[in-house]
């Protein structure tokens, strides 16, 4: 039994896929362990393409079964809830993915969406209310009214509004956390951070969670309070997201941060420093022991075998590598 | 650079985009509209703007690579091959693929997956460009190819694959090595590093660049991501809606955006060590089968004036070396 003062807690959890990219059996994300207290925060899961984000929050949603280790729900193992927890679980804790066209039906109005979501939840909690006055109050908190999308269909709206909408419907069971994968990066500049500030506002003032996956950096600095760096189905370091862009310890942590582009011209003498660039992607997925070791400039005898998780005093930082042993 | 800059290409009033069927009547997409600027020589110039507002379609015509649906109505993109200016919308597809493509201009597409062939190992792509061009043996043309694989921090053994092989970031980086091969006076570069990850994309931007150095060529860059322009590019070209609203250098550009768009998109960027709010812009990009009338931006512009709904703002230059297409500046 864990603790019920955690909203979430990720347990040493493992998953094998067969005939991934690389057509082998290998471990898509290993032994991943992270909490989430019960208080509102944003946490961040970030990562190169392919390092186990998507896999990570397909297990926190119970849509992939880990091979390895557990999640728990405010103490409770999420695979073996009862069909009534199972429904409440799954109105706790929802998700909005990437690309808002593919989660909805082309065919179906989204009024009817927002009903049905609606409903189902006001039956499940034994709520007497109008749906159609929660659904317009809910649009209303990501910046739309029920009259503007009432008749409307998917394609009718830009990438931008639609997203809003799955964030609305995510909304209507009154959630206490969010699973959000990669739910900007679709959408341009300019109207990507308009979605940032409404997983803000939602935290601050209607006191839900968020776990906001991306390989955006910026922005996960923007909104988040912790941060999970991935790296070949590892967490790699994780803490305060403070602490980790301002000194960050594991030794790739260190070099995504410095190879960000941003529009800050004073980073640019840094930036151009030349890198190496390896070609060993395979090798890396497979290899025993630390799987950053052939690129590490620090690697020594001892990462040929797994570094364990490390837990640097009590700054709330956890960093998986070798250098940090005590 | 000193002095004045030699001007490798010159575009001028360029205007292109692509013919829709809708049942019996046809469309036009003004993805390019009354495009004008310079490239010099030994400069990266960049290119900005939103999906869709006409970069790829800018820089195919760029490249001479026009192809139906995609017609250009008007304009001329001049290049300076060394001996003579040439016309590249006026020239055939025969005479670029013998004089022009590889030697003097050499062409990075959005979807690089598209250039090579899923039939052909990565060397022998290399072989017949080295043969027809410059005439070189195949043993010499695979000893180049494969010193240009490792430089992109490939292995030698990727020449011995085929495309499907490879990771995508693997092959994006192989269409790069090809684009170079031949020392072209111009390289460009559509997203050449959409889909790779930060450090990678780090490694490979160096890579361009260094090349670009050594032979002060020019490379036209285009990315929606600001940062890589603050990173990598001279100058940079800002578009809105198939027109180019400024240009200027990166950094006064980023330091002082003057068109409202540009600030609008240079205020939206959430920046490291920076939590302040940040703000972003309301409305939608408009579609360019029926632009807006006037400014393309007056729908969403917060210094809208009476004149800007009407009449299109003309490029207005500012300071020597900015030109922005806005009526606040006239
Ligand atoms: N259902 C599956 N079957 C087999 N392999 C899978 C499956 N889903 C993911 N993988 C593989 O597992 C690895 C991790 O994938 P995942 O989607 O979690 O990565 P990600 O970090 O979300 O990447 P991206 O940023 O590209 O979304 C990848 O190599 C992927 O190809
Ligand atoms: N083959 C085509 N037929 C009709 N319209 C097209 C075609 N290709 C592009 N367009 C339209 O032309 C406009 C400009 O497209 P273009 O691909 O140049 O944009 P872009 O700036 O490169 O966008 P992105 O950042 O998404 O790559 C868009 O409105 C697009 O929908
Ligand atoms: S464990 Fe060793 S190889 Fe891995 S990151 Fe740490 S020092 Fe580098
Ligand atoms: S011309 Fe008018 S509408 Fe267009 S950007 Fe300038 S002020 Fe705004
Ligand atoms: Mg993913
Ligand atoms: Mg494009």
């Amino acid at each position: 039994m864990g603790s019920i003062s955690n909203l979430l807690e990720v347990r040493g959890v493992t998953k094998v896929f067969r005939y991934g990219l690389l057509g082998f059996k290998f471990k898509a994300i290993e032994d991943i362990s992270m909490v989430l207290e019960e208080k509102p925060l944003i946490f961040t899961v970030a990562g190169e393409s392919g390092s186990g984000k998507s896999t990570l929050a397909k297990i926190i949603l119970d849509i992939y079964r880990p091979d390895k280790g557990t999640v728990l729900y405010r103490g409770r193992d999420i695979y073996r809830l009862s069909s009534k927890e199972r429904l409440w679980f799954r109105s706790e804790v929802q998700a909005v993915f990437q690309n808002p066209y593919s989660s909805f039906n082309p065919m179906r109005r989204l009024y009817s969406y927002l009903y049905e979501t609606s409903r189902n939840f006001m039956k499940l909690k034994n709520i007497d209310a109008d749906p159609e006055e929660e659904i317009d109050k809910t649009l209303r908190l990501v910046g739309l009214t029920l009259d503007e999308i009432r008749y409307k269909h998917p394609h009718e709206l830009s990438g931008g509004q639609l997203q809003r909408v799955s964030i609305a419907r995510a909304l209507l069971s009154r959630p206490k956390l969010i699973v959000a994968d990669e739910p900007v990066s679709m959408l341009d500049a300019s109207l990507r951070v308009n979605i940032l500030n409404i997983f803000r506002e939602i935290k601050e003032n209607l006191g839900i969670s968020f776990i906001y996956i991306t390989h955006d950096l910026s922005t996960a600095y923007y909104i988040s309070d912790y941060i999970a760096i991935m790296y070949r189905g590892w967490i790699v370091e994780q803490g305060p997201i403070e602490k980790v862009f301002k000194d960050p310890k594991h030794p790739y942590t260190q070099l995504l941060l410095e190879s960000i582009p941003e529009p800050d011209l004073s980073k640019k003498k840094e930036w151009l420093q030349p890198i190496k660039l390896g070609g060993i992607e395979e090798k890396e997925y497979i290899a025993e022991g630390c799987k950053y070791r052939f690129r590490c400039p620090f690697a020594f005898d001892k990462c040929r075998r797994t570094p364990p998780d490390i837990k640097l005093g009590d700054s709330g930082i956890v960093v998986k590598c070798w250098l940090y042993e005590k | 650079m000193s002095g004045y800059p030699e001007t490798v290409m010159e575009v001028d009033r360029l205007r292109g985009g692509y013919i829709q069927q809708r049942g019996d009547t046809q469309v036009y997409v003004d993805a390019v509209s009354s495009v004008s600027f310079r490239v010099y020589r030994d400069e990266v110039l960049g290119i900005a703007g939103e999906s869709g507002c006409g970069k790829s379609t800018l820089v195919k015509i760029l490249y001479g690579l026009v192809k139906y649906p995609l017609i250009v109505r008007e304009g001329s993109v001049f290049i300076d091959g060394g001996d003579g200016k040439i016309d590249l919308t006026k020239v055939d597809d025969d005479y670029k693929k013998r004089h022009v493509w590889w030697r003097i201009i050499s062409y990075i597409p959005q979807n690089s997956m598209s250039v090579l062939n899923p039939l052909q190992k990565i060397k022998d792509h290399f072989a017949e460009n080295l043969r027809i061009h410059m005439g070189i043996d195949k043993a010499q043309a695979y000893r180049r190819a494969v010193d240009y694989l490792l430089d992109m921090g490939l292995q030698e053994d990727v020449i011995d694959a085929y495309p499907h092989q490879l990771s995508g970031g693997m092959r994006q980086r192989v269409v790069i090595a090809l684009a170079l091969l031949m020392k072209p006076r111009v390289v460009l570069a559509d997203e050449p590093t959409t889909g790779l990850d930060v450090i990678v994309q780090r490694g490979v931007l160096q890579n361009l660049l260094e090349n670009q150095k050594r032979f002060k060529s020019s490379l036209v860059l285009v990315s929606h991501d600001i940062g890589i322009h603050a990173m990598v590019t001279n100058r940079l070209i800002i578009m809105y809606a198939g027109k180019l609203v400024e240009i200027g250098n990166t950094n006064d550009i980023i330091s002082d955006p003057k068109h409202p768009y540009t600030e609008a998109l240079i205020e939206s960027l959430p920046k490291l060590g920076d939590k302040s709010l940040r703000k972003g812009l309301g409305g939608q990009p408009p579609d360019l089968r029926s632009p807006p009338k006037g400014c393309r931006f007056h729908p969403r512009c917060p210094f809208v004036m009476d004149i800007c709904r009407s009449r299109e703002p003309p490029p207005i230059e500012i300071n020597g070396n900015r030109v922005v297409s806005c009526w606040l500046y006239k």
